[in-house]
């Protein structure tokens, strides 16, 4: 990447910050003054356009952990590493949310914040994967093993995904029937599904813009890193010298 | 039994829509923090 792409990156950054925190104004009000109460759950319901779109996402960023790693692996560029790496923290915190999003929605329609069903563990499964992921890149010290390691674990991870829209289907769970991607088409009325369109827009765009200013962490880490190898050590190599040896002449 | 799944669920929304947009945000934070460490670290 040259310094032109981290110049262009950061004016996307630029751009697109003020632009979501608009989307997510406009979503906030959608979700609570636009969108009807549901008859049945009452307030809670509302959670639903915050924990899909985020569900969404977050499957979105390990998508891209999966493409970027088979990209790797192919081509060996590290561009595609650096993506798939800053792709599965981004992820990873969208996950978190998907889960406790989904606890505070579950506590008062089911009674409970958690059940052992097919589609909540496999998305708990999905987060754990992705944190082994973070862990290793963090645990093996030789870029280009973890880079390996890590590419053949993300596209390991990613196989889970339509696993976890397919378990409602599977098996009889309390977790509810998928309401838009339906073979019949969506079961949601026309104010509903353009709340939650509304919705899904709005978090691609924070997923995009935390995605590109994790890219421009990530590059000016890697700079600073490239520079210290660089850069002759700070200690004299014989310690009785009185001047570090890069300074003799 | 409406008035009671209202009054007890707006609490559950509330603290999802407090949570989300505070997580997400202080995320954001941390990295624009690293961003402008590194950036001086670097000059």
């Amino acid at each position: 990447m040259t310094p032109r792409t981290d110049h262009r990156l950061g004016l996307a950054v630029r751009v697109g910050a003020p632009l979501t925190a608009l989307l997510a104004l406009a979503s906030l009000w959608a979700d609570w003054f636009y969108a009807p109460q549901d008859t049945v759950q009452g307030p809670a319901q509302r959670i639903f356009y915050v924990h899909v779109p985020l569900a969404w996402t977050a499957f979105l960023a390990f998508g891209v952990v999966c493409v970027a790693s088979v990209a790797y692996l192919v081509t060996r560029r590290g561009g595609w590493d650096l993506l798939a790496r800053c792709a599965a923290e981004v992820g990873v915190v969208l996950c978190t949310a998907v889960l406790a999003t989904g606890m505070l929605w579950g506590k008062p329609v089911w009674g409970t914040w958690w059940t052992w069903d097919a589609r909540l563990t496999s998305t708990l499964v999905l987060w754990l994967i992705y944190v082994a992921y973070v862990m290793l890149r963090g645990m093996v010290e030789d870029r280009e093993r973890a880079a390996r390691y890590a590419a053949v674990l993300g596209i390991v991870g990613a196989l889970d995904i339509p696993f976890i829209h397919f378990a409602v289907l599977w098996w009889r769970t309390l977790h509810p029937q998928p309401v838009v991607v339906r073979a019949d088409g969506p079961a949601l009325p026309p104010t509903m599904l353009a709340t939650l369109m509304l919705g899904l827009i709005t978090m691609t765009a924070v997923f995009v813009t935390l995605l590109l200013l994790r890219i421009r962490v990530e590059r000016a880490a890697e700079r600073l890193e490239d520079a210290a190898e660089g850069a002759p050590a700070l200690t004299p190599i014989h310690p009785q010298l009185e001047r570090p040896l890069w300074t003799a002449s | 039994m409406d008035s009671l799944l209202n009054s007890g669920s707006v609490a559950y929304a509330y603290v999802a829509y407090a949570l989300v947009p505070l997580a997400l945000g202080a995320y954001a934070a941390l990295l624009v923090r690293r961003l402008v460490r590194y950036g001086r670290a670097g000059r």
